[in-house]
C-alpha cells in the first residue's frame, strides 16, 4: 500500500508539538509493516533537502510563502503540499491512501479529492473548541472551526485520538458515528527503558535521594491544572515533609503558579524547570516516584503513556482520555480536579510504595500491549483498509 | 428583655426625630469626645426633648416594669400548672441584677464587636445621682490597644459611645485586625470621665488575606529541647515519631494496610487489549495476506490451508515474533519453524494472552469425541506377591488381578514382577502401550466453514 501522510510538522522538519512525534513514529511503524510511506510536510531549515529518505520513510519537504495572516499561511502550505503530491504521483504512480493530520493540512486533502478519487483519512488530535478552553470564540477561531467541519464532512474516515474527542466531533460537527473511529495515541516505550541513577538525577535538581518526588509535565495553562497541584502541596507536606514537586513546562500560568507556591510557603518543595525535552525529560521520568496529571480537560494525555513507559504510576483526573485508558488502582489513580483530591491521590501512592511500583510496572505492560506504535500502526492500517 | 425593648423603641423614636439611622447616631457618639460646644448643646437639647416627650423611665421604673412583666408573663403562669420537672428551662429565670458591675466584649466579625454589661444596684444609684446632679452620662469608651501594653492612658486612640439605658451595644469599627478594650463609665459635660469597669481584650480578625508575601524564617535554636517543638501535640499521635520524638519517614501509620491484588500480567494485557477490539482480526487477516504473498495460496478455506495456518499461528504466539512482521515472508516463516531465525520481541504479536488468536471452529452443534481407557489383567498363584514398577498389586482370592487406567497419547511401559510365596522364584513381564491420535479438521459436506 502506498500511503501519503500530510502533516504540518514532523521531527525531521519543524517540530512544534505532539503531532510531530505522532506523525514521525506512525510513518516509521507503517513502514515497518511493509507499506510505502511518503510524508509531505513543510520546509524546515533552509539546508534541508526537499526530498530525503529517513528510516525508510520518504520525506517531502515543501517550501511555501509566509504571511501575516495565519490562515492564509496555512493555505499557502496546503497548495505547496498538493503540488508536491501530484509531482510525486506523476513520478512513481498513484497513491492508495492520503492521511491528513489536523485541520492545518485538511484543505490539501479536500483539494486533491476534488479532482481525483482517492481514499482519504483525517486524524483529529484536538478540536478548536477544546483548544480555546471549551469556548466558541469568534474571528479566526470560527474560521478554523469551519475548516474542521469541512474536513470531517469531506473525507472518507475520521480518526479521533480518544472516545471523548470522537463524541465531541460527533456532537459539534455532526459527523456520522460509523465514519469516525478511535485510534489512541502511541508512545515508543523503548525510549524510556534502561536504568539511571535516580539519586544522581535528583541531586541535579537539589532533591534528596530518598525524597518522595512527584512530577508534573505539561504546558502551564489553566487547562492542565498546575495550580491544583500547587494547592495540594501543603496537604501532602503535612504527612511527607520531604516530598518534592517538579514542574516541567512553560506557559501563561507559570509565574502565577510559582508566586502562589511562594505565597503559601511551599516554594522550597517545588522545582520549576521550565521547558525540557530529550534525555533530560526522560531521566526525570525515570527518577521520580509518581507522575501527576491534574488536567481540567485532556483529549488524550500522552504524559500518561510516557510515565507508564518509564514504569511510573500516574495520578490523573478522570476527564476525557485519561478516564478511558487508566485502570483505577491498577495502572494509576483517578481523581477529581480538586486540590484535596490531588493530595489524596498522591498521598495514597506514597503511602504504599510497593503498590505504587506495582502500578508503574502494570503501566509499562499496558503501554507495551496497547500503545506501542506497532499496535497503533496496525490499528491505523485497519482503518485504511476497512 | 424589657430593657432592650425599651432601648430599641427609644432609639427608633430618636432616630425618626433626627432623620438619621441608629448607626449614624452611634457614630455621632464617637465624635463626641472632641465635639464642639454647638454639638454638645444640641445633644443636650435633644436629651431634654427626649425626656419631655417620651418621659423616659428611670432605672427604678424600669425594674418595676420588668417585675410586673415577669409577674404576668407566660412562664410565671406556669406555676399554677403542675410543677415542671427539676432542672427544666422554665424553672430557671435569670436574675435581674448580679450585684456586680461587669463589661464584656465579643467579636462578631472583623468590623463589629458586641458589648454587654451589667450594673450593680449601688453603681446604678451612683449613675442616677451623677446624672441628676453633675450632668453625667453613662458612656462606653472604646480603646484601640493594638500592639501596646495597655495601662489606661497609652491607647492608640479611643472613642466614646453614649449608651443611655441600654445594657448591650453593637459597636462598629472602622478598622479590622485590631485589639480592642472598652471601659464603662460616667462622663460629665465638662469631659471628666469616671470609669466604673473595664472589659476584657478582644482581637478582631483581619477582613482579608494578608498582604505580606515575604518569607519569614523561623529561628532554629540547636539547643532547644525536643519537647519544646511547636507541634508537640501533633507528634504525640503521629506514628512517624517514636517515643523520643525522633522523626522517621519509614514508619507507616497504624491504619496502613497493604493492598493485595491477584492480577497477573496477562490479565492486565487482556484488559488493555479490549481497548482495541478489532485489532486481533486485523492482524490475522494481514497474516493471511502475507502468507498469500509468499505463494502459499493459503486462503483459510480449504482443508490443507487451515491445517497450515493452524500449525503456523501457535508458532507465532510461541516465539513472540518481531516488531515488524514485514519479515514474515514464506522463507522467514520456514526458518522460524525450524528454529533458525529469532526476531526481537515486538508488540503487535504479543497479543496472545488468550487463545482466541486461533481460528475459531465452526459454531455447529454436531460433535464427535473419543477417549480411551487401558485395562491390564493377569493371574498368578493366590499367595504370590505381584508388583508394578515396585508398587505392590493386590490380588483377588483366586489369584487374578485387574488394573485400569485412562490412556492419553504417548508411550507407557508396564513392568510387572511376581514373586512366589516361598521367595524362591520370581518372574517379570514387561509390556508397552502406545497411543497416538490424529484428529482431522472438520469437513463440511455442504456449505463453508463460518
Amino acid at each position: 500500500m502506498r500511503i501519503a501522510i500530510f502533516a504540518w510538522e514532523s521531527i525531521h522538519s519543524i517540530s512544534v508539538g505532539g503531532i510531530a512525534i505522532h506523525v514521525t513514529e506512525l510513518a516509521c511503524a507503517l513502514e515497518r509493516k511493509g507499506q510505502e510511506v511518503h510524508v509531505f510536510t513543510r520546509m524546515g531549515r533552509e539546508d534541508h533537502p526537499a526530498y530525503e529518505r529517513i528510516h525508510g520513510v520518504h520525506y517531502h519537504r515543501c517550501p511555501y510563502a509566509s504571511s501575516q495572516n495565519f490562515i492564509e499561511e496555512v493555505h499557502n502550505m496546503c497548495r505547496s503540499l498538493v503540488n508536491a503530491f501530484f509531482a510525486t504521483e506523476n513520478y512513481i504512480g498513484p497513491f492508495d491512501v492520503i492521511h491528513a493530520h489536523d485541520w492545518l493540512t485538511s484543505n490539501a486533502v479536500l483539494w486533491i479529492k476534488q479532482v481525483q478519487s482517492i481514499r482519504t483519512i483525517f486524524t483529529i488530535h484536538s478540536t478548536e473548541y477544546g483548544r480555546c478552553g471549551n469556548n466558541f470564540w469568534e474571528g479566526q477561531s470560527a474560521v478554523i472551526r469551519q475548516q474542521e467541519r469541512q474536513a470531517t464532512q469531506g473525507v472518507d474516515k475520521v480518526i479521533a485520538v480518544s472516545k471523548a474527542l470522537r463524541n465531541e466531533i460527533n456532537w459539534m460537527y455532526n459527523t456520522p458515528e460509523e465514519k469516525t473511529s478511535v485510534v489512541y495515541n502511541g508512545v515508543n516505550p523503548w525510549t524510556y527503558g534502561g536504568w539511571v541513577d535516580a539519586g544522581a538525577i535528583r541531586r541535579l535538581y537539589g532533591i534528596g535521594p530518598m525524597d518522595p518526588t512527584i512530577l508534573f509535565v505539561g504546558r502551564m495553562v489553566y487547562q492542565k491544572g498546575p495550580d491544583l497541584l500547587v494547592e495540594a502541596i501543603p496537604c501532602i507536606l503535612r504527612y511527607y515533609n520531604n516530598a518534592k514537586f517538579v514542574f516541567v513546562g512553560e506557559g501563561g500560568m507559570r509565574w502565577s503558579v510559582q508566586d502562589r507556591a511562594r505565597e503559601i510557603g511551599v516554594e522550597d518543595a517545588c522545582r520549576f524547570l521550565g521547558w525540557q525535552d530529550g534525555w533530560r525529560l526522560t531521566d526525570l521520568y525515570k527518577s521520580v516516584d509518581v507522575v501527576c496529571v491534574p488536567s481540567r480537560n485532556e483529549p488524550f494525555g500522552i504524559v500518561i503513556l510516557e510515565a507508564w513507559s518509564s514504569g511510573k504510576p500516574v495520578v490523573t483526573t478522570s476527564v476525557g482520555g485519561p478516564n478511558e485508558i487508566v485502570w483505577h488502582d491498577v495502572t494509576g489513580l483517578k481523581i477529581n480536579p480538586h486540590p484535596e483530591s490531588v493530595a489524596w491521590g498522591i498521598g495514597t501512592c506514597l503511602e504504599d510504595f510497593d503498590h505504587c511500583q506495582w502500578m508503574g510496572a502494570n503501566g509499562r505492560t499496558a503501554v507495551e500491549t496497547a500503545f506501542s506504535w506497532d499496535v497503533i500502526a496496525d490499528h491505523v492500517l485497519d482503518v485504511y483498509t476497512t | 428583655m424589657a430593657h432592650r425593648e425599651l432601648d430599641r423603641s427609644e432609639e427608633k423614636n430618636e432616630s425618626s426625630e433626627l432623620g438619621l439611622s441608629p448607626q449614624a447616631i452611634r457614630r455621632k457618639g464617637r465624635i463626641g469626645k472632641k465635639a464642639d460646644t454647638t454639638k454638645k448643646l444640641s445633644k443636650k437639647f435633644f436629651l431634654k426633648e427626649k425626656k419631655k416627650n417620651l418621659a423616659l423611665p428611670s432605672l427604678k421604673e424600669i425594674k418595676e416594669f420588668s417585675r410586673q412583666q415577669a409577674a404576668t408573663n407566660v412562664f410565671s403562669q406556669a406555676s399554677q400548672t403542675p410543677a415542671p420537672t427539676k432542672g427544666s428551662v422554665e424553672e430557671i429565670q435569670l436574675p435581674q441584677s448580679y450585684d456586680a458591675t461587669r463589661l464584656g466584649l465579643l467579636v462578631r466579625d472583623p468590623h463589629w464587636i458586641y458589648a454587654i454589661w451589667t450594673i450593680s444596684p449601688a453603681d446604678g444609684d451612683k449613675i442616677e445621682e451623677g446624672h441628676r446632679t453633675k450632668d453625667q452620662h453613662l458612656i462606653l469608651r472604646v480603646y484601640d490597644v493594638t500592639l501596646v501594653d495597655f495601662n489606661g492612658s497609652n491607647a492608640n486612640h479611643s472613642f466614646d459611645i453614649e449608651v443611655g439605658q441600654a445594657d448591650n451595644w453593637y459597636i462598629n469599627l472602622w478598622t479590622s485586625h485590631v485589639m480592642i478594650c472598652a471601659e464603662l463609665g460616667l462622663k460629665s459635660s465638662r469631659g471628666e470621665f469616671v470609669p466604673l469597669t473595664r472589659s476584657n481584650f478582644v482581637q478582631t480578625p483581619p477582613h482579608g488575606a494578608s498582604w505580606r508575601t515575604d518569607l519569614i524564617w523561623m529561628q532554629v535554636d540547636p539547643q532547644q529541647r525536643k519537647d519544646e517543638r511547636i507541634y508537640i501535640e501533633g507528634y504525640k499521635y503521629d506514628p512517624r515519631f517514636d517515643a523520643d520524638g525522633n522523626f522517621s519517614s519509614a514508619k507507616m501509620g497504624p491504619s496502613f494496610k497493604k493492598r493485595k491484588y491477584s492480577l497477573t500480567r496477562s490479565e492486565i494485557r487482556l484488559y488493555y487489549e479490549r481497548l482495541l477490539p478489532r485489532l486481533r482480526e486485523a492482524i490475522l487477516a494481514r497474516l493471511r495476506g502475507i502468507l498469500k504473498r509468499g505463494r502459499m495460496a493459503l486462503t483459510g478455506e480449504t482443508l490443507s490451508d487451515q491445517k497450515r495456518i493452524r500449525r503456523l499461528i501457535p508458532r507465532l504466539r510461541q516465539w513472540r515474533t518481531g516488531a515488524s512482521e514485514s519479515f514474515l515472508d514464506f522463507e522467514s516463516l520456514e526458518e522460524m519453524r525450524l528454529g533458525k531465525k529469532f526476531f526481537l520481541p515486538g508488540a503487535s504479536e504479543q497479543l496472545g494472552a488468550s487463545a482466541s488468536l486461533q481460528i475459531q471452529p465452526p459454531k455447529r452443534e454436531f460433535f464427535f469425541e473419543i477417549w480411551a481407557d487401558l485395562i491390564v489383567y493377569g493371574r498368578t498363584q493366590p499367595d504370590a506377591h505381584v508388583s508394578l514398577h515396585g508398587q505392590p498389586v493386590s490380588l483377588r482370592p483366586d489369584g487374578t488381578f485387574t488394573l485400569r487406567y485412562t490412556l492419553p497419547d504417548g508411550q507407557f511401559p508396564f513392568d510387572f514382577k511376581a514373586v512366589a510365596a516361598d521367595q524362591k522364584e520370581s518372574r517379570s513381564i514387561n509390556t508397552q502401550v502406545q497411543r497416538s491420535t490424529n484428529v482431522m479438521p472438520p469437513v463440511m459436506l455442504k456449505g463453508k466453514v463460518e
